[in-house]
């Protein structure tokens, strides 16, 4: 038996983290850490700190989805920074889990959105 | 003009801020929570990890607004944001915690430069079902880092004992 098959975070990796880290030229950060958070896993460029990113995209989202409550909407499904020189996406893999991703500006937002979802997706089916 | 003070809750994760703020809110509060993990998850389902938030309306129209900060270390940038304009801090202390002395520690020298401009009051919470360490306890630890705060022992549940925190907390910034 291999190492992943019992290790559902080592299977996520391999099968879609690590697929859309190297097959998205504009990204230059992949995240997954815990709801409240903890990082899990990470491929960040140098310097950037997977603590304390873990930790804000924790806070990202908990005001995001509580902005969008105090605003009548629901059902969140990415908080997404847009700046000059690029975006963050940060987005819930199920009730403990989130995953955040972060693209340079030349990036296809529509397209890091759509596979951000997907590996999400694939992710919350091995974490459920 | 109607004036608005800002007032800080900080302290240990657990330790009751988000209750804290709804007990003496005269709002909805706002809350900013996420589902907790590792250790924390045996205590509580969910943790706050961007701010709580309520208000506590005066009469004759002043408005306090109170925030209450993630307790994980891990969010100290949360921390160092919701510092920018306070006007005090009430730093809530668990005693049923392993080392809340040590908790009251982390607390003190992280928010020192407010403590040193303003002011701070230490609630102490849960001291009834572990008396151990003592009110002199923490007396004696906050002289070791040269400030003197008032130590209330509080149910943070009950409106009328954070009320008291806040008065107590008001007293030291205008002294």
């Amino acid at each position: 038996m291999s190492k992943r098959d019992n290790n559902p975070m080592a299977e996520i990796a391999a099968d879609a983290l690590e697929p859309l880290f190297d097959g998205m030229s504009g990204l230059y950060g992949l995240m997954l850490a815990s709801a409240d958070g903890e990082p899990k896993w990470a491929r960040l460029r140098d310097g950037m700190e997977e603590d304390r990113l873990a930790a804000m995209a924790s806070s990202l989202v908990a005001l995001s989805e509580t902005m969008a409550k105090a605003a009548d909407q629901r059902l969140s499904e990415f908080a997404i920074v847009q700046n000059s020189d690029g975006y963050v996406v940060s987005l819930r893999i199920g009730q403990e889990y989130l995953l955040s991703a972060f693209a340079r500006r030349d990036t296809n937002l529509g397209m890091l959105l759509s596979k951000c979802q997907s590996a999400a997706d694939h992710a919350s089916s091995k974490l459920s | 003009m109607d004036r608005s003070y800002k007032f800080l809750f900080t302290g240990p994760p657990g330790v009751g801020k988000t209750t804290a703020i709804a007990a003496i809110s005269d709002i909805e509060p706002v809350t900013t929570e996420m589902k907790s993990s590792g250790e924390l998850a045996n205590i509580k389902e969910m943790t706050t990890t961007a701010l709580d938030f309520g208000e506590l309306k005066l009469q004759g129209g002043d408005v306090v607004r109170l925030y209450g900060t993630p307790g994980q270390r891990r969010f100290q940038f949360m921390w160092e944001l919701l510092l920018e304009g306070a006007l005090g801090v009430v730093i809530l202390i668990d005693n049923m915690r392993e080392d809340p002395l040590g908790d009251l520690d982390i607390y003190v020298e992280n928010f020192s430069g407010l403590i040193a401009e303003t002011g701070a009051v230490v609630g102490l919470t849960r001291s009834d079902v572990k008396p151990e360490p003592g009110i002199d306890a923490f007396y004696e630890r906050l002289q070791t880092h040269n400030v003197m705060l008032p130590v209330l022992e509080c149910d943070i549940r009950r409106r009328d004992d954070v009320s008291l925190l806040l008065d107590a907390l008001i007293s030291t910034i205008e002294n």
